[in-house]
């Protein structure tokens, strides 16, 4: 088949329909072109993917640590665990309704991981879960956490054990994890005290 | 080159690869020798008389790369706006998960982004807020390969085009193949405490499927199921 050419002849008859006082090819935009050159490229590229799935995806042929379990699920012997705290005064804050940074650090580059335990928490009195004078934020990049961006309770603890996982939240090399804190403006009156507490524990591992 | 071309247009043959002749050694050559000159795609971006010429801009060249596609026949435009519903606004410091499903080899090959409007929390500022593209941030992964458009999250503010840009819609440097079962998975991540109302236009070609081949296909499975249907009596 000359794939340049459209020609009538290729179409073979059954596919026609009765028309306007003539037969017109079928499809659904009632138009049918044999497939061009740029078809075939197009179908080359397709066969390269096709080709990296049958052979396990891009993961399975791409250089790089192959693990048989999920590392996010399942530790790998390289990974290496973390536990990264951080804490503010009461007293220290000074902008009560804007957000007020904990804790910060980066994933080390190369190195992915995953936070499985969080711990967000009020030492202080006065405090009521969900009563909105405290709002503890987790951000990856930019990027607030799914449900984590807005949460007016405490979670998890550093003072009682053991830790359970409590999260599954996957960090990527180099990304820029950080805490916040909001104290309503509201909130002076009913807090006395304490520190506010952020914290993230987990493990990464090299990619 | 005029009389070439106009040979190919009396060769009525739209796709045809045309060689250049040997230019003589002694005047020099309008362009390399032995080029290919190919017929101009008739599309929605031969007919925009809003795009300017502009060779070392960003818009041109993607376009060159989206070549290949546009020369291909049988793929239709599919557009998919995330969300779907317009009035689905994204939540104070949510992240909304949505998935689109479409025809398996479809490619992914431009986008627009825009920010609508914006609800200040209650209790804080007037309402409506004020809100840009830049409030969001948008990442699409090809459910098949898990390979992401973007290697984190990209703001919106650089993927925004408010539908009246000349470089509109956003081109990729290119098309993205999205393979079988052609499912796209689209988060757009809400940096604010303000509800935002906003949509993200992905357009997709998408490879039309000729009926006569899916009759074909349907009857070799009603002849497969009648045969497995004999064997087991």
């Amino acid at each position: 088949m000359n794939p340049f050419f459209y020609q009538c002849a290729e179409i073979p008859s059954y596919t026609l329909v009765p028309g306007n006082r003539s037969l017109l090819p079928r499809n659904v935009t009632q138009r049918q072109f044999p497939p061009t050159f740029f078809n075939r490229c197009l179908d080359e590229e397709l066969k390269i993917w096709d080709r990296i799935n049958r052979c396990g995806g891009l993961m399975a042929i791409c250089p790089g640590t192959k693990y048989n379990d999920p590392p996010w699920v399942k530790m790998p012997q390289q990974a290496k665990r973390f536990s990264e705290i951080g804490s503010i005064a009461l007293s220290d804050i000074t902008g009560y309704g804007t957000d007020q940074l904990v804790l910060s650090y980066r994933v080390p580059l190369g190195y992915d991981g995953v936070i499985n335990y969080i711990v967000q928490n009020y030492t202080g009195q006065g405090f009521g879960e969900g009563s909105g004078d405290l709002t503890w934020r987790l951000q990856l990049n930019e990027r607030w956490v799914k449900n984590l961006g807005n949460t007016n309770t405490q979670i998890g603890t550093l003072t009682q054990g053991p830790q359970s996982p409590n999260a599954s939240i996957i960090v990527q090399s180099n990304q820029l994890v950080q805490y916040f804190v909001n104290v309503a403006a509201s909130a002076a009156a009913d807090l006395l005290g304490g520190r506010l507490i952020c914290s993230t524990w987990g493990y990464w591992w090299p990619r | 080159m005029l009389g070439d071309l106009r040979a190919n247009r009396q060769a009525f043959d739209p796709n045809k690869v045309l060689t250049q002749p040997q230019y003589s050694m002694k005047g020099a050559p309008a362009q390399p020798e032995k080029t290919i000159v190919l017929a101009q795609v008739v599309d929605g971006f031969t007919f925009n008389t809003q795009l300017l010429y502009l060779p070392c801009r960003y818009f041109p060249n993607a376009l060159a790369q989206m070549d290949i596609l546009r020369r291909a026949a049988n793929y239709r435009p599919r557009w998919f706006v995330v969300p779907d519903d317009i009035d689905q606004p994204i939540q104070p410091y949510d992240t909304l998960y949505y998935q689109i499903e479409m025809a398996a080899n479809s490619y992914l090959w431009g986008y627009s982004f825009c920010s609508v409007s914006a609800t200040a929390p209650t209790g804080g500022g007037p309402e409506p807020t004020e809100t840009t593209a830049a409030d969001l941030l948008l990442q699409a992964v090809d459910s098949c390969t898990g390979v992401p458009l973007f290697q984190d999250f990209a703001n919106g503010g650089g993927n925004h085009s408010n539908f009246t840009s000349r470089a509109n819609p956003i081109i990729l440097s290119q098309p993205r193949l999205i393979l079988n079962p052609g499912l796209v998975n689209v988060e757009i991540s809400n940096r604010t405490p303000n509800t935002i109302t906003c949509q993200w236009l992905l357009h997709f070609a998408e490879p039309c499927r000729i009926i006569t081949e899916e009759d074909r296909e349907r009857s070799w499975q009603l002849g497969l199921s009648g045969l497995k249907g004999m064997g087991r009596q």
